[in-house]
């Protein structure tokens, strides 16, 4: 079985998720193209792109159904850490979920790069007070997305 | 009337000198070995204050921006900054902290007149802001930072409509603190504090880096955590929430 290190330079291919909260003020064709400049800085490109619906931003259930597929890839690239955050609590658990099944994160906002399980706990302080400091932001983007 | 490296005179005029933590001052000298060898071919065999003898107007930003993208490839010298200046900084805005993610790098030739306008960083960033800008190598005279006392704020502002490069120097000359910085030593500045860079008049080059503390807790301006600061230091009631 080849290890995470074997993969991780033979597979260059992302799947990919914009943030639909934010298409009114990043169009969705924008976000694509920050996306793909910033993981062509790690020699990665994107495979599919698909967001979350109305119906599921919260839960981020089109990531996790794509999680169950097990797909091929190296890993995810989000437009931005903020995607995790629009449920109740923030959604650091399906981040958690993609690590241990050995998908690399990529978020193209904040350009940060999350390879494993050893950096995301580095990170996880920073995740998680970000979701406490952002609240009137993460309200505001929530407010805006009303059906 | 307060020493200008105390904590009561930061508070009466935004900005103060510190001495660096000696303990960590190894490490800036290592820095700097580090910097001339990645980039031998622009030094030459010139010292850091001679650096402009072998470099000309035109190349200096590219250099800027190659020098600054290997020094943002060391995780370390941002965490040597912060623990050479820990004691203050910790007093000042921790202990939970939060640190740009990018270090900045500026590089001022003798007679060099691409500079930084008067300004102050706010509202782009938090008032609770504070900057340290540390000098590799002795600054005094024009390779100095021309500081603004709180008290003249008000005046300054009512200055930024203007578009004269001459009046900010003229209020600069008449209000401004020139505090001399030598390298082991550091300037420690509020982001709502107006400062203004001179054209260096010197005979050496400045090289300083400058990086960005708030408290992780304080409003913040169009800056954030995660895409603009990370986390330094937290509290042990801020990792208890956490775990």
């Amino acid at each position: 079985m080849k290890s995470k290190k074997d993969t991780f330079f033979l597979n260059t291919e992302l799947f990919c998720y914009p943030d639909t909260l934010l298409n009114k003020f990043i169009p969705q064709a924008w976000q694509l193209f920050i996306m793909k400049s910033f993981i062509s800085e790690y020699k990665k490109k994107i495979s599919f792109y698909t967001g979350e619906s109305h119906k599921t931003y919260k839960k981020m259930t089109l990531l996790k159904n794509k999680l169950n597929e097990k797909p091929k890839l190296h890993g995810f690239v989000f437009f931005s850490f903020l995607q995790f955050c629009y449920n109740k609590e923030n959604n650091l658990e399906i981040m958690e979920e993609c690590l241990n099944k050995n998908y690399s994160i990529y978020l193209a906002r904040e350009k940060i790069v999350i390879r494993n399980m050893s950096e995301f706990k580095k990170k996880k302080l920073d995740f998680f007070y970000f979701t406490k400091t952002n609240k009137a932001l993460i309200k505001s983007i929530l407010e805006n997305f009303k059906y | 009337m307060y020493k200008n490296n105390t904590l009561n005179y930061f508070e009466k005029n935004g900005f103060m000198k510190i001495n660096l933590d000696k303990k960590y001052l190894k490490d800036y000298v290592s820095f700097k070995k580090t910097i001339k060898k990645s980039f031998a071919k622009n030094f030459k065999n010139n010292s850091f204050e001679k650096f402009h003898l072998d470099v000309t107007f035109d190349k200096i930003n590219d250099i800027r921006m190659k020098v600054i993208e290997k020094i943002n490839k060391d995780k370390k010298i941002k965490q040597n900054i912060y623990l050479s200046a820990k004691k203050i900084l910790n007093q000042m805005v921790g202990p939970d902290i939060i640190v740009q993610k990018n270090i900045n790098l500026a590089i001022q030739m003798p007679k060099d007149q691409s500079r930084a306008l008067f300004h102050k960083d706010t509202p782009l960033s938090s008032k609770h802001e504070a900057v340290i800008w540390v000098p590799l190598v002795d600054c005094k005279q024009s390779m100095c930072m021309t500081m603004i006392p709180k008290k003249y704020h008000d005046e300054a502002d009512s200055l930024l409509k203007k578009t004269n490069e001459k009046i900010y120097e003229k209020f600069a000359k008449k209000y401004g603190i020139t505090i001399p910085v030598k390298f082991g030593q550091a300037l420690i500045f509020n982001t709502n504090n107006f400062h203004y860079i001179p054209v260096n008049q010197t005979k050496n080059t400045r090289w300083s880096l400058n990086l960005r503390f708030k408290n992780l807790f304080t409003p913040y301006g169009e800056r954030n955590l995660l895409d603009y600061y990370q986390i330094i230091n937290t509290s042990p009631i801020s990792r208890l929430l956490n775990s």
